[in-house]
């Protein structure tokens, strides 16, 4: 005899794992595969959501989103242990860096991460420069002297030399060269700023400069350096602006004049350091950082200083970002539900694929006295074998391809690799257990009072969590799981539905009259219904999967119109033109421009002083033409209602009001600039007419008695004639306007908010679980008609001896599944259809789409097609398990006739 | 547990033993007031047509199943009131059994030695380090020793019920079951695989009860219960002896079994014969008890024979 070893327990249970390698590598494969997409989804969503942040981020100017400080003044001069400036600079800049940098040390973690190195700048106020000569001619120019230690790092003279600290004589300084042409300065040319007090400074340009790296974001605090910029004064000569460099050094000349220095501080944010993962506690922390002022000295004329509080746009951006975070969190679990349920079933059929399998073991074991603790245990160790290795090989790489982190990662990867430990030793004792007969299982009354217990409690749970959610009744903070379970509860109540009709359906197809139907009309829906076990799993895949399909597309279409509608309403028309300011002139040629029908400028804009009787506000002010806007924004369906009440003349003015407004003035009486106005009219508070969230809009006719000033329009909407190009329209527009002028489109608008990598990542994902539970139902379709293989072609056999001829098998095997899917799939379309307007309502999705209206849900057109897409997906999979399962069984059939039962 | 092993009695004794099986409404009798005993150490078959309720007796007997009624002890164990510790112990050590089909017996990825290893494995109750002694000597006795390290699928089919009946005494059981062993082997090798019951029987003292319905099994049992719609019917008891010319002759007698109650059954011949029907008229004579058609006025005058069978022709040399 040979050596080999006589198995011990854990040998046997080794060999009886390995003995149907296909069956254990194909659940491997699901577990893995589960595990992976799992692990890898939260960190695309969370690297999708980061991206998306940094989008939003980088869309804002570098001004508005680092964190900026300005004071009066100058800073105290002083060396500083290390600030790490240039030596010229040292000696006079060097306390106050080396201030702000022992201040960033302090910063909250997260804050100091995502903070660059800190700038600061001092300013002489801007001057018109005159010409020693008057009038010979060179251009009106004015100039914004800075002081910047660090300068000299950023730009490269090619003409001329540096300016130099100067101790008599013109103050030196030097322009890039765009901005000395446009001024016409020449080099070493003298020109004379007069400044507050009578004194009169002199200057002298000694170089020109380009900048080392034009590219760089700190030229965004300095927006006139690189290029002149230009003010226009109607009738008057156009005025050239710009920066000019002064030695940083010499700050003590701008010193000697406090009160006409301006020193502006910054913390550039480092976009790319911004974490979707860590925003909420980042968005805190900047809060609090401009909250709490930073003392730094400052020689300034003021004699009680405040400190400097940094300010930034970055944390309200980073907050808006946020609530599209969530809901993207939200959308996402809520989604992954639908693929991960029927994974999960197709991972049980699997386990019970390998069940069966042991069945003749485990009956073996157990008529030689083997405990049901011990076959649990063997057939657990056997599930946790596969799961763990799967489940771990399969999270561990979806986690480094991923790149995401948290234990969200470890969740699905977990849930997959528990599933058949737990699943394995249930379905296997349950198998294994002697039936009766197979045919006819019994189910106590008990057990029927069981069921239906546990379904109305089933429904009786949805019925609340859909009621909980539908009426909003909960604000829970970040992603609310009542509204990520709710499909697949509604899913499940769709399960509890079919399987309750398809049994009640297919006793109706019994009784009815048998003798035309044949024999197959007798068999087919006689076997169907009695083998109740195998019709949960595609019930099942069937009802979630199309559920979600059918969300998922009702969704995508949902914030596709969203984003189309919050663009129109962001428009307002069909071109909106901002600019500086345009006067009458242009004006009247945008309304002649070929292809606008009509035009609706806001004719001023002003920041107003409010009252109420309990506090004081500012609004906004916008002039507007009723009869105008009426006209631009006729027929379109986010137009601002404006009533007719708004051209009463005489008593209170007339103003419609921003929403936001009006819910903070109540009953109150709103006063402004000292006038009571009353609000005839509410409108959305984001608005066309301009950027204000609290805002009133009063018609030309009464303004005068709100505004001095009645006519600055700087933005116009345009109504095109039919058929005219948008944006051949607003180009022509934007020319019209003067420089700086820029057309929106709502094709424009909305092609923006389309490039937020959040919605792409969305979309991706929605697009990724209809292809996973359409390639899930087609594997649970599938094994479950492989399952039930070997007791149908037992059958056939049977009949085939009776006479039944060999093409008409099909239609057994279609009998099999097509009950509960033909029943299944309108289910699932209709959860599928009640999901949205129960969810969408639920998810802030307003920062998907832009505009603060939640948008209305829409099926979109691709809905209509999931549902023959899911219908041809099916009839493919029972065609292709049919043919699998003839060729498997084809050659056991006859020989486990005994151990199948 | 109520293992009493010093007990002298029977080691298989069922009394009134009913087994209902129901599905769907609709109920099967099984078994119905089955009585049987076998004594220690006694090689009994039983025989019966299909669906008389053999395999479901074995099934009960090997605490697979349990009666609805009546009692069953085997091997001291009392298998109606057995709880599932007992029961486990029972099946581990105190029973073996062979099934018709080898896929309930052996399983197919194993070897021989290693199937008797699983059967060691599962119970325990062999000492580790005598187990690989164990199978050894098993399979030796039934002679596969040649054959140990091959799998099922590899055997023939002899072979593999020999190695069945290796698998079922590896934890050295009281009482080897065995249902319809030969069922599906040819004759020569049926007689093969009786023989090496029978050597085992002889050699270990274990009690065997084989179900079957091959006439050629009872020749090598001296006892053959019928059983006929779950209930004893008839036994057969054998008996070898030397005739006078010194020949070994077998002779079997066959007798009807009357239950505890007083119940007993004719043999369908007997009934048809006399035209037996519903009543029947029993008369006590002194040695004897006589039965007759219940409309016969008259006795018959052939009525005084009494229900022996000898059957001396239809024996054969041992
Ligand atoms: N698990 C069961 N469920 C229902 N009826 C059964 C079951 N097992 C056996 N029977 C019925 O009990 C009777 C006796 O069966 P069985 O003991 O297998 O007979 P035998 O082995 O003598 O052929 C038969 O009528 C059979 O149909
Ligand atoms: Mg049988």
């Amino acid at each position: 005899m040979s050596a080999r070893a006589r198995a011990g327990a854990v040998g046997i249970a080794v060999r009886s794992a390995t003995t149907s390698p296909l069956l254990t590598l194909f659940a491997f494969t699901v577990v893995a595969v589960t595990a992976f997409i799992g692990a890898a989804t939260p960190g695309f969503v969370q690297r999708t959501q980061t991206e998306s942040l940094r989008f939003a981020l980088e869309r804002t100017a570098p001004a508005q989103r680092d964190f900026v400080a300005s004071v009066r003044g100058t800073p105290e001069p002083g060396a500083g242990r290390d600030p790490g400036l240039p030596a010229e600079s040292v000696a006079v800049w060097g306390g106050s860096v080396q201030g702000l940098l022992d201040a960033s040390r302090g910063f909250d973690p997260a804050l100091a991460e995502v903070l660059g190195r800190p700038r600061i700048v001092s300013d002489l106020d801007p001057a018109e420069a005159y010409s020693l000569v008057k009038n010979d001619g060179t251009p009106r120019s004015q100039l914004t002297l800075r002081y910047d230690p660090e300068y000299s790092t950023r730009v490269r003279f090619v003409e001329g030399r540096a300016p130099q600290p100067v101790q008599e004589g013109p103050l030196e300084f030097g322009l890039s060269t765009p901005v000395a042409q446009a001024m016409g300065w020449e080099i070493g040319a003298v020109r004379t700023i007069p400044r507050p007090g009578g004194i009169v400074q002199s200057v002298v340009l000694t170089g020109v400069w380009e900048p080392v790296d034009a590219s760089d974001r700190d030229w965004d605090h300095a927006p006139t350096a690189l290029a002149p910029g230009l003010i226009e004064h109607g009738l008057e000569l156009p005025v050239h602006t710009g920066v000019g460099y002064a030695a940083p050094a010499d700050l003590g000349t701008a010193a000697a004049m406090p009160q006409s220095v301006v020193t502006t501080l910054w913390y550039p944010l480092e976009v790319p350091a911004v974490d979707a993962r860590h925003a909420g506690e980042l968005a805190a922390a900047m809060r609090l950082f401009s909250a709490v002022p930073l003392d730094l000295p400052i020689v300034s004329s003021a004699i009680y200083s405040r400190g400097l509080a940094f300010t930034s746009t970055a944390p309200l951006t980073i907050t808006q970002g946020l609530t599209r975070i969530e809901s993207m969190t939200a959308l996402v679990a809520l989604i992954a539900t639908g693929p991960l349920a029927v994974a999960i079933v197709v991972l049980a059929l699997a386990t019970r694929m390998i069940a069966l399998r042991r069945r003749p073991s485990l009956r073996l074991a157990e008529a030689r006295g083997a405990s049901t603790r011990l076959r649990a245990g063997v057939l657990a160790a056997e599930g946790l074998a596969i799961g763990a290795t799967a489940g771990a090989a399969g999270g561990v790489a979806g986690m480094l391809l991923g790149g995401g982190d948290g234990p969200v990662v470890a969740l699905v990867p977990a849930l997959a690799a528990l599933t058949p430990v737990i699943a394995l030793p249930a379905t296997g004792l349950l198998v294994a257990k002697r039936r009766a007969r197979a045919d006819a299982p019994a189910t106590s009354p008990a057990a029927r009072r069981l069921r239906l217990l546990a379904e109305l409690a089933l429904v009786a749970v949805a019925a609340t969590a859909t009621v909980l959610v539908v009426s909003g009744a909960r604000s829970v903070e970040g992603v609310d799981p009542l509204v990520v379970t709710l499909p697949l509860l509604l899913a499940a109540v769709g399960c509890v539905l079919t399987l309750r009709l398809v049994p009640f359906l297919l006793a109706l197809v019994e009784r009815g009259s048998p003798r035309r139907r044949g024999l197959l009309g007798l068999i087919g829906p006689a076997r169907a219904h009695r083998e109740p076990a195998l019709r949960v799993a595609p019930v099942l895949a069937v009802v979630v999967g199309v559920a979600i399909a059918v969300f998922s597309s009702a969704f995508a279409a949902t914030v596709g119109d969203g984003i189309v509608s919050a663009a129109r309403g962001e428009v307002g028309a069909d071109v909106r033109i901002s600019a500086r300011y345009l006067n009458a002139d242009q004006l009247e040629s945008l309304a002649r421009l070929s292809g606008v029908a009509a035009v609706a400028p806001v004719y001023a804009d002003e920041q107003s002083r409010a009252e109420l009787p309990s506090a004081d506000l500012t609004v906004m002010v916008y002039v507007i033409d009723v009869a105008e806007l009426r006209r631009v924004q006729e027929g379109d369906p986010s137009a601002i209602a404006l009533p007719d009440a708004l051209l009463e003349t005489g008593g209170a003015v007339p103003v419609v009001a921003s929403q936001q407004l009006a819910d903070r003035v109540g009953d109150e009486t709103l006063v402004i600039e000292g006038r009571p106005v009353d609000i005839v009219g509410t409108a959305v508070s984001q608005t066309p007419l301009g950027s204000a969230r609290t805002w009133v809009a009063v018609d030309r006719s009464r303004a005068d008695e709100l505004l001095s000033t009645t006519f600055s329009p700087s933005t116009v909407l345009l109504d095109l004639e039919p058929g005219a190009d948008p944006v051949a329209v607003a180009e022509q527009a934007r020319l019209a306007s003067g420089t700086g002028a820029v057309a929106a489109t709502p094709a424009s608008v909305e092609r923006e908010h389309r490039e937020d990598p959040a919605l792409s990542g969305l979309q991706l994902i929605l697009l990724g679980a209809i292809v996973a539970v359409a390639a899930l139902l087609a594997l649970a379709v599938g094994m479950t008609l492989v399952l039930g293989a070997a007791s149908r072609d037992r059958m056939l056999a049977l009949l085939s001896a009776l006479g039944l001829p060999r093409r008409r098998e099909p239609a057994i095997v279609v009998w099999e599944v097509a009950p509960a899917v033909i029943v299944a799939l309108p289910v699932g379309v209709l959860a599928g259809l009640a999901l949205p307007f129960v969810v969408v309502p639920a998810l802030d999705l307003t920062g998907f789409v832009g505009g603060e209206l939640q948008p209305a849900v829409h099926l979109g057109a691709w809905t209509p097609l999931v549902v023959p897409g899911f219908l041809a997906v099916t009839i493919l999979a029972v065609l292709v398990a049919a043919f699998v399962a003839r060729r498997v069984t084809a050659a056991r059939t006859l020989r486990s006739i005994d151990e199948e039962g | 547990m109520t293992v009493d092993t010093a007990e002298a009695g029977p080691d298989i004794l069922c009394a009134g033993l009913v087994r209902i099986f129901t599905a769907q409404g609709v109920e099967v009798q099984a078994l119905q007031g089955l009585e049987l005993r076998v004594e220690r150490g006694e090689m009994v078959a039983l025989v019966g047509a299909s669906g008389s309720g053999k395999s479901t007796l074995l099934t009960i007997l090997a605490g697979l199943d349990t009666p609805t009624a009546g009692s069953a002890r085997v091997a001291g164990h009392d298998l109606v009131a057995m709880r599932a510790p007992e029961r486990l112990e029972y099946q581990r050590s105190s029973v073996g059994f062979v099934w018709q089909q080898s896929g309930r017996n052996l399983l197919p990825y194993l070897s021989a030695a290693e199937n008797v290893g699983m059967a060691h494995a599962v119970a325990g109750v062999v000492p580790r380090a005598r187990r690989r002694a164990v199978t050894d000597e098993l399979l030796e006795l039934l002679t596969v020793g040649d054959v140990a390290d091959r799998r099922p699928d590899q055997l023939s089919g002899g072979q593999r019920q020999r190695v069945a009946i290796a698998v079922g005494l590896a934890n050295d059981p009281r009482v080897l079951l065995a249902d319809e062993p030969t069922g599906e082997l040819d004759e020569a090798t049926s007689a093969d695989v009786l023989a090496a019951m029978e050597t085992v029987n002889r050699e270990r003292g274990v009690t065997t009860l084989i179900v079957t319905h091959d006439p050629a099994v009872a020749e090598h049992v001296d006892r053959t219960v019928r059983i006929r719609d779950g209930r004893t019917s008839t036994e057969t008891l054998r008996t070898t002896h030397v005739d006078e010319a010194g020949r070994s002759v077998r002779v079997a007698v066959e007798y009807a079994v009357l239950d505890k109650a007083g119940r007993m059954q004719f043999p369908a011949e007997f009934t048809q014969a006399l035209g037996l029907r519903e009543r029947v008229r029993l008369s006590l004579e002194p040695d004897r008890v006589e039965v007759r058609p219940g409309d016969a006025v008259v006795p018959p005058p052939e009525a005084g024979r009494g229900r022996h069978r000898a059957a001396s022709d239809d024996g054969e040399r041992s």
